[in-house]
């Protein structure tokens, strides 16, 4: 079958403020500033073949589509 | 014997007419050409049998006509299988419904063949050769017209729309697609991302933008013509088709190896409208 909808598929939760994520059924990286969230973030969506979405809350989520 | 000839002659050229190649390189192979010229072949002899058959009252030679009936649905069922099994290597699948209308048309192409091969053998054989040859080019001339299909630009006015980012939103135009969190990413959608807003005609075409199928054949043949950025580590730049809920304008999003504008217009333009993306216009209510 073709996939013409997506499906998406949350494999990380990143963010530099613990206060903002509680532990749930997504692993959680807690890393220093930005500028590492940035960068974590980045690896990861290119690890998982995934892309990260910013929620606006200080959390990027990786998301497998 | 002479109808029958020119019969078949007419047919297959007109399969052979209709088998041309274009931008979207299908069929591809030399050997794909030879399936559909031998059944066009098939069909247009079978079809030019028929009257002769007829006006010799040999009747069962109808039997004839539904047994070949049978091979045009199957030629239907080996394009649907071929295409649908490379679908799951694409990175931008043409989509279950575009692959129903391709094999659709194959099989249709098939009976069209068929009626032209009975019309120049039924003429030839009650007004001789000339008028029946010249029915062959009557009839082609017919045929091509009614596979003629409607395009994209005929239902929808095609508008280049710029790429830009509401601090972390990508909009085509003004065309919410997604977010983007990465800056790295943001900027390889700046540098390579191209936008298209369609917009429907009438109100009665809004369903076929609306249809999933369509939109990944408007993706599909724009990808397949000019390139892919994107791979299997970058799905963000992946083409996207959404819909602003208030304009009903919708935003195609997508990262073409070769951006030029003018190709990508002539592209959009010419994709076909899916036939089962279609939907009534509601008229007789």
């Amino acid at each position: 079958m073709s996939k013409v909808k997506l499906e998406k598929n949350a494999v990380f939760l990143v963010t530099a403020d613990p206060t903002k994520v509680v532990g749930g059924g997504v692993p959680v990286i807690i890393v220093h500033n930005e500028e590492e969230m940035e960068s974590v973030a980045g690896r990861l969506s290119r690890i998982m073949d995934a892309v990260a979405h910013d929620l606006g809350t200080g959390v990027y989520l990786v998301v497998q589509h | 014997m002479i109808a029958i000839a020119l019969g078949t002659l007419s047919g297959t050229a007109g399969r052979l007419l209709f088998l041309r190649v274009d931008y979207r390189a299908y069929p591809s192979y030399p050997h794909a050409y030879t399936a559909h010229l031998a059944f066009g072949f098939l069909a247009s002899l079978v079809g030019a049998v028929a009257p002769v058959a007829l006006a010799a009252e040999q009747y069962d030679a109808v039997t004839f006509l539904l047994l070949v009936a049978t091979q045009f649905r199957e030629i239907r069922e080996m394009e649907r299988n071929k295409l649908s099994n490379l679908e799951t290597i694409e990175l931008v699948p043409r989509g279950a419904n575009y692959i129903e209308g391709i094999a659709e048309v194959f099989e249709l192409r098939n009976y069209l063949i068929m009626l032209v091969g009975a019309g120049v053998a039924g003429v030839t054989l009650l007004w001789e050769t000339v008028p029946g040859a010249v029915s062959g080019v009557a009839l082609l001339l017919l045929a091509s017209w009614i596979r003629s299909d409607l395009r994209l630009s005929n239902i929808a006015d095609i508008q280049p729309a710029p790429i830009n980012f509401k601090g972390v939103e990508l909009f085509v135009g003004d065309v919410h697609i997604m977010n983007i969190a990465l800056r790295e990413s943001r900027e390889k959608i700046e540098k390579y991302g191209v936008g298209l807003t369609l917009t429907a005609r009438d109100d009665e075409f809004l369903g076929v933008l609306d249809n999933m199928g369509q939109r990944q054949a408007v993706v599909h043949d724009l990808i397949h013509v000019l390139g892919n950025r994107e791979d299997v580590d970058s799905p963000e730049l992946k083409p996207q088709v959404r819909k602003d809920l208030s304009t009903q304008k919708v935003g195609v999003y997508f990262c073409p190896v070769d951006p030029d504008m003018d190709r990508v217009l002539v592209i959009a333009s010419n994709v076909p409208v899916i036939s089962n993306a279609r939907r009534g216009s509601g008229e007789g209510l």
